[in-house]
C-alpha cells in the first residue's frame, strides 16, 4: 500500500478571504495526504482553520472572496484543475462530507426522508438537467429505490424508527439523530474519501460518544478513506491511524497516532497533550495561554511564536522548516534544528514552562 | 404543519379580531361629524322629517343598543339601506366588489409571476445588471406613487399608442351579450362565449392591474432577492452541494422553499395594500369597483354603506393574514400558526 499513490494529496495548500478587515491570510502551505483506506485526523485548536482546509479540498469555497492556491489530487486528478460539473460529480459520488454542525446542516423545511432521497438519487449528479430530473424523480422505481437505500443506511447508523425519521424534520429530531442522519446522508452514495468534520462534537459528552462508536464500526465495516477533522485529541487518538497538528493555518506536526502521543516532538503538540490530564499524568493549570492568531495580521517568522515558551528572535524572523523524525513523521520548529534546549523538548519541560509563560501579546508586533 | 386543531384555535382568533373591527367600526361611525338623517334628506327637510328618520333608523337610542341591533342585522347579512343608492348595502357590495376583487386578483398574480422569479434571477447574478435593474425599478416604483404610474400608461400605451382602452371594464359593444352571472368580467365574457368580448375585458384589465402592481412588485423582487441570498450562505445548501446535487435543484427547490416564508410574509401585506392601491387606480381608470362608491359614501355621510365598506375591506385584511399564517406555518414547520407559542 505505501507504494501506491496516496488516495488524497494536497500540496501548498494556501486559502485566503478578502474582507472588510483586509485579507485574511488563513491557510498558509498545507502539505498532507491520505492513503487508500487510512484514517487520518487533523487535530487543532478552534480556528486553526481546520475547516477551511477541508471546504477547500471538497471546493466548497466561493472564489472570491476566498482565494485558494495548490494542489488538490484525488486518486491522481487535480482537482482544482477539473471542470465544475466533473468536481461536483465527484462530490458525493466518490468523496463525502460530515459538515461540522448537525443542527444547521439539514434543511429546516424539509423532511428527512426527502431530502436524504434526492441525495440518494441526485447526489454526485451534478449534470442532470431539468428533463433528466423529472424522468428520474417522477420514475417510482428510481424513486423506491432511493427510499429503500435511504431506509438501509438509517439502520446503519442505527437511527432509532427510521420509517418514521423519514417523514420527520429536523426540528423534530434530536441532536444525536440529526447527527446520525447526516452520517447516513454522507454514506449514501459510498463514497472513497469520507470527510468528517468535527462529527458529534456539537452534542453533549454521551451522545459524543456513541456518535463516536458508530464511526469506528463504520471505519472496521466498510471500505473508505477518513479525513478526519478534530479540536479533542482524544477522538484523534482513538479512532485515527495518523494525526496532523493544525496551528494556524500550517501543519505543525505530523506523525503515526501512536507516535505522537508517545513522543511529540513540537511544542504546541505538547502544549495540547499536557493540556489533556488524561494524556499527561496531572493537568496544567489553564492548558496554553494566549489564543489562535487573527489571520488578517499573522505573527511574523512562527505563527506560533507568540505563545510558545520556547520562542526566541530567530523564531520571529524566520519560518520553521520541516524536520524529518522518520518515514511519516515530521515537525516544524527551529528548536529542532538549533535550541539550547535540545533538539526536541521534553514534554516536562515543556509543561513546567507553559505554566510560567506569558504569551505575548499578539498586535504588539507585525503592525510596525 | 398545521393541525386542525390549531386551525381551529386560529378561527376563533380570526373571529375576534373581525368582531374587534365591527366595534371599531361601528364606534368611528356614530362619531363622526354631521348628522346622517339630514344628510339623506338635504338642506331642505325640516327638523321634525330629519328627526322622524333618525327614529327610524334607530340613531337616537344609545349607543350600545345600537350596536346591538346593528349585529343582530349583519349577522344576516343586512347592513342597512344605503341613503345614497336606497339599494341595501349588501346589494351594492355584492355589486361592485367583483371588479375590484378582480383587479386586485389580477395585480396579484402578476406580482407574484413577474417578482418571485425575477427575484431569483437577480439573486443568482447579484452584482450583475438585471440585479441593478431590478434595484432601480424597485427604488423607482416604491416612490412614484401608483396613480402617476396610472396616468402614465394611460398616456403612453392609451392615448400616443392607442394599444389599450383608458377605461371601463368592458366596451358598451358587448355590454348586451355578456351575462353578469359571477361578477368577474373576463369569466362572464368566456361564460358568454364570446372570445371577442373576453379579449376586450382582458385589454381593459391590462393596464390598471399592471399599474397597481408595480408599486409591490419591486419589493417582492427585492425580497426574493435578498432572501434567495441569505438562505444561499446557509450550511444546509452548503451540504446539498458538498452532496453534489444539480445546482438548479438546490436553487429551485432546497433554496427557494426556505426563501420563500419572508416572501410570502410580504405578499400577504401586498395583498391588502392592493386594496386601498385599487381605490386611487380605480378612479384613475374609471373602474366600477368599490372605490367610487366608498368615496361618495364618506362624502355623503352614506353612514351604511361606509361601514359596509370599510367591514368588507377590514375582513379582507383578516382573511389573507389566515390564509398567509397557513401557509407560512404549512412551509416551515418551525413556525406555529401566529399566535401559538408552539
Ligand atoms: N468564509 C470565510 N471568510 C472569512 N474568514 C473565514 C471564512 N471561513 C473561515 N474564516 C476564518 O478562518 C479561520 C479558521 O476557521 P475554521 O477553518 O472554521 O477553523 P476551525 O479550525 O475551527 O475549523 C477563522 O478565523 C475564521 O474566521
Ligand atoms: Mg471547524
Amino acid at each position: 500500500m505505501s507504494d501506491a499513490a496516496p488516495l488524497l494529496s494536497v500540496r501548498d495548500l494556501s486559502v485566503g478571504f478578502e474582507g472588510f478587515d483586509g485579507y485574511a491570510d488563513v491557510v498558509d502551505g498545507v502539505d498532507l495526504t491520505v492513503e487508500h483506506g487510512e484514517v487520518v485526523t487533523i487535530a487543532g485548536e478552534t480556528g486553526c482553520g481546520k475547516s477551511v482546509t477541508t471546504k477547500a479540498i471538497t471546493g466548497l469555497l466561493n472564489e472570491p472572496p476566498a482565494h485558494v492556491d495548490g494542489t488538490v489530487e484525488f486518486d491522481g486528478q487535480d482537482l482544482r484543475e477539473l471542470p465544475d460539473d466533473e468536481r461536483r460529480e465527484l462530490n458525493g459520488d466518490r468523496i463525502s462530507v460530515i459538515f461540522q454542525n448537525p443542527l444547521s446542516s439539514l434543511n429546516p423545511v424539509f423532511t428527512i426522508g426527502e431530502q436524504l432521497t434526492d441525495t440518494a438519487q441526485f447526489g454526485g449528479d451534478g449534470n442532470t438537467g431539468i428533463l433528466g430530473y423529472f424522468r428520474r424523480r417522477f420514475s417510482s422505481t428510481d424513486r423506491s429505490a432511493a427510499r429503500e437505500r435511504v431506509l438501509e443506511l438509517l439502520e446503519e447508523v442505527r437511527m432509532p424508527d427510521p420509517e418514521s425519521v423519514m417523514d420527520s424534520y429536523p426540528s423534530e429530531l434530536s441532536g444525536g439523530m440529526r447527527q446520525r442522519a447526516i452520517i447516513a446522508q454522507a454514506l449514501l452514495n459510498e463514497p472513497d474519501l469520507l470527510i468528517a468534520d468535527e462529527p458529534g462534537s456539537a452534542l453533549d459528552v454521551t451522545v459524543h460518544d456513541e456518535i463516536l462508536s458508530l464511526l469506528e464500526d463504520l471505519i472496521a465495516e466498510r471500505d473508505m478513506s477518513i479525513l478526519m477533522i478534530t479540536h479533542n485529541l482524544g477522538v484523534a487518538r482513538r479512532l485515527s491511524d495518523r494525526v496532523y497538528i493544525m496551528y494556524g493555518g500550517r501543519i505543525a506536526e505530523t506523525a503515526p497516532t501512536a507516535e505522537i502521543f508517545d513522543a511529540p516532538h513540537h511544542p504546541y503538540t505538547q502544549g495540547l497533550i499536557a493540556s489533556i490530564p488524561r494524556l499527561s499524568g496531572e493537568s496544567m493549570a489553564g492548558g496554553i495561554g494566549g489564543s489562535v492568531p487573527e489571520y488578517t495580521d499573522p505573527p511574523m517568522g512562527c505563527r506560533f511564536h507568540p505563545r510558545c515558551p520556547y520562542a526566541d528572535e530567530s523564531c520571529r524572523s524566520s519560518e520553521p522548516a520541516d524536520v524529518s523524525f522518520g518515514e511519516q513523521a515530521r515537525s516544524a520548529c527551529i528548536r529542532h534544528s538549533d535550541g539550547d534546549s535540545g533538539p526536541v523538548p521534553t514534554l516536562q519541560e515543556t509543561k513546567r514552562r507553559l505554566s510560567e509563560h506569558e504569551p505575548t501579546p499578539e498586535p504588539a508586533e507585525g503592525n510596525q | 404543519m398545521p393541525r386542525i386543531g390549531q386551525i381551529l384555535r386560529r378561527l376563533s382568533g380570526m373571529t375576534v379580531s373581525l368582531l374587534g373591527l365591527s366595534v371599531l367600526i361601528f364606534v368611528i361611525s356614530r362619531v363622526l361629524p354631521g348628522n346622517p338623517a339630514r344628510m339623506a334628506l338635504g338642506a331642505m327637510a325640516s327638523d321634525e322629517q330629519v328627526a322622524e328618520l333618525a327614529a327610524e333608523m334607530g340613531l337616537n337610542k344609545p349607543l350600545p343598543l345600537q350596536y346591538v341591533d346593528y349585529m343582530r342585522r349583519l349577522l344576516v347579512g343586512d347592513l342597512g339601506q344605503s341613503l345614497q343608492t336606497k339599494n341595501s348595502v349588501a346589494h351594492d357590495l355584492v355589486t361592485k366588489f367583483p371588479a375590484t376583487l378582480e383587479l386586485i386578483t389580477l395585480a396579484f398574480t402578476f406580482m407574484v409571476v413577474f417578482g418571485i422569479p425575477l427575484g431569483i434571477i437577480a439573486a443568482k447574478h447579484h452584482g450583475g445588471i438585471l440585479d441593478n435593474a431590478t434595484r432601480f425599478f424597485a427604488f423607482s416604483t416604491v416612490s412614484v406613487p401608483s396613480f402617476f404610474i396610472g396616468i402614465v400608461f394611460q398616456l403612453v400605451f392609451g392615448y400616443f399608442l392607442n394599444w389599450f382602452p383608458i377605461t371601463g371594464r368592458l366596451s358598451s359593444a358587448y355590454s348586451d351579450e355578456v351575462v353578469r352571472a359571477t361578477g368577474f368580467m373576463l369569466v362572464d365574457t368566456l361564460l358568454s362565449g364570446s372570445v371577442a368580448a373576453h379579449v376586450d375585458a382582458w385589454s381593459h384589465i391590462l393596464l390598471p392591474a399592471l399599474a397597481l402592481s408595480f408599486s409591490g412588485m419591486g419589493q417582492i423582487i427585492r425580497i426574493t432577492r435578498s432572501s434567495m441570498i441569505d438562505v444561499e450562505g446557509q450550511d444546509y445548501i452548503e451540504a446539498m452541494r458538498g452532496y453534489g446535487l444539480p445546482t438548479w435543484m438546490i436553487t429551485d427547490k432546497y433554496t427557494l422553499k426556505n426563501a420563500f416564508v419572508p416572501t410570502l410574509t410580504i405578499l400577504g401585506l401586498q395583498y391588502a395594500w392592493l386594496l386601498s392601491g385599487a381605490f386611487i387606480i380605480e378612479i384613475v381608470y374609471s373602474w366600477p369597483g368599490l372605490a367610487k362608491y366608498g368615496v361618495q359614501s364618506v362624502l355623503t355621510s352614506d353612514v351604511n354603506a361606509v361601514v359596509g365598506v370599510t367591514m368588507l375591506v377590514g375582513f379582507v385584511f383578516v382573511v389573507v393574514n389566515f390564509v398567509v399564517d397557513l401557509l407560512t406555518s404549512y412551509i416551515d414547520p418551525r413556525i406555529g400558526l401566529a399566535g401559538e407559542s408552539a
